[in-house]
């Protein structure tokens, strides 16, 4: 190990690293995955690893005419990460993308639900649901007599909008010690402690994944 | 790619797993690598190293490392685990990914681990042991309000689609029955935590 080793690793300790980045994009794919409603867009955590793959590209770009077999072996793997990563980010995306086309409506109508969308998503949601007004209309919602045309009808007790069910069960993970309510009769509390697995209804833990502490799985 | 379905397949299990550091012992030489995830330090023979799981599997393939098993994964300790898990009603405690990390360290690098034969045995009767405890506890454990499963993440993957559709199912059933103020949440259709921090 030389000085430019101890410096490489100092450094390492020091910054948000490589490595922490892609455990929480692996996190958060996971709770994405998991949990009943969409959650906050993780912007910054999405742009820098994107940065990356970005430099990654390049760097393979300018090392594809290298004929050393050293080199081209360490291409190979740095290939099959790049894989793994963009797996990983379109798995993410594409999961959030399900959930909008899902509840496409009740996120329209909630402003505080919209926020928690990257502005690209925004405008997919906007225009895709746009396409499909236009379609409904032109195939047959424009047969049906003026008053049940709407698409968000809640005639009848019962709601078009389709809203995520927060009170399914779901499994997770405990990272940080807490005590969580039970909405039962008798407003029972559970000490949940690290390490610990569950599973309980998303409502009682909803605050505790978003805060992260808690990992769905 | 399929769209993405509510629970993990165990193909994506075995995806995160990958990402686990292990330690190999290199046979060859390989510089520093700067990869998205991790920047790895140069592999220098004998000298042992972590990488991330799916990198030591590739080099184990082509001969060019040799993998070091974790701690756990020895005959004696599994031997130990299996007694106490036939002896207590509990699960016994298991590293995380304990499955994935054995079926894909069993499949790989058999060469490298001592009796691979005897820790497939123990892995698989730690395996239906736990199986056996999970379908005898379910039964009751699945009316409460939460239920605590220390359980392994291949193992969750495993119960997670039934556990959480009966759970929803008898949820449901118990609703229409309901309490009074499940029934006026319900007909309200406010949002749920508003709800229950005013009850409780």
């Amino acid at each position: 190990m030389d000085i430019d080793d101890i410096l490489r690793e100092f450094d390492s300790q020091n910054a948000p690293s490589n490595s922490k980045d892609y455990n929480d994009l692996l996190k958060w794919w996971v709770n994405e995955r998991a949990a009943p409603e969409i959650l906050q867009y993780q912007d910054d955590l999405v742009e820098r690893i994107m940065t990356r793959v970005r430099r990654q590209i390049e760097h393979i770009e300018d090392q594809t005419g290298n004929l050393d077999p050293r080199a081209n072996f360490q291409l190979i793997i740095i290939q099959t990460e790049l894989e793994r990563v963009k797996f990983l980010i379109r798995s993410y995306l594409r999961t959030r993308i399900s959930k909008i086309d899902k509840h496409a409506l009740h996120i329209l109508s909630t402003p505080a639900l919209r926020h928690l969308l990257s502005p690209s998503e925004q405008t997919y949601l906007k225009s895709h649901q746009a396409l499909l007004n236009e379609l409904y209309l032109s195939s047959f919602l424009k047969n049906f007599p003026e008053n049940l045309r709407r698409l968000d009808d809640s005639a009848g007790g019962i709601s078009m909008v389709e809203e995520p069910d927060l009170e399914s069960a779901v499994f997770l993970r405990v990272v940080r010690d807490l005590e969580v309510n039970i909405a039962v009769e008798g407003g029972e509390t559970v000490e949940m402690k690290a390490g610990d697995v569950y599973v309980i209804r998303y409502s009682a833990v909803q605050e505790a994944v978003k805060r992260g502490d808690v990992e769905l799985i | 790619m399929a769209l993405p379905s509510h629970h993990l397949t165990p193909q994506e299990v075995a995806f995160i797993c990958e990402s686990e550091l292990i330690t190999i012992v290199p046979r060859q030489r390989l510089g520093s690598l700067n990869l998205i995830s991790i920047d790895t330090r140069p592999l220098v023979p004998p000298q042992r190293a972590d990488v991330p799981l799916w990198l030591a599997v590739f080099l184990r393939k082509q001969k060019r490392c040799n993998i070091v098993p974790p701690d756990w994964m020895t005959v004696d300790n599994l031997e130990r685990l299996v007694r106490e898990e036939s002896e207590t009603s509990d699960f016994s405690k298991m590293p995380w990914r304990w499955m994935e990390v054995a079926e894909i360290l069993l499949d790989t690098c058999a060469e490298d681990l001592i009796s691979p034969s005897d820790i497939a045995l123990h892995i698989r009767s730690l395996r239906e042991l736990r199986q056996a405890k999970i379908r005898a506890s379910m039964p009751e454990a699945i009316n409460s309000a939460y239920i605590k499963i220390n359980l392994g993440l291949m193992e969750i993957c495993e119960v997670q689609p039934w556990v959480s559709k009966v759970m929803d199912g008898l949820r449901k059933i118990e609703g229409e029955a309901g309490s009074a103020a499940a029934r006026k949440r319900r007909e309200e259709g406010e949002d749920e935590d508003e709800d229950m921090e005013e009850e409780y």
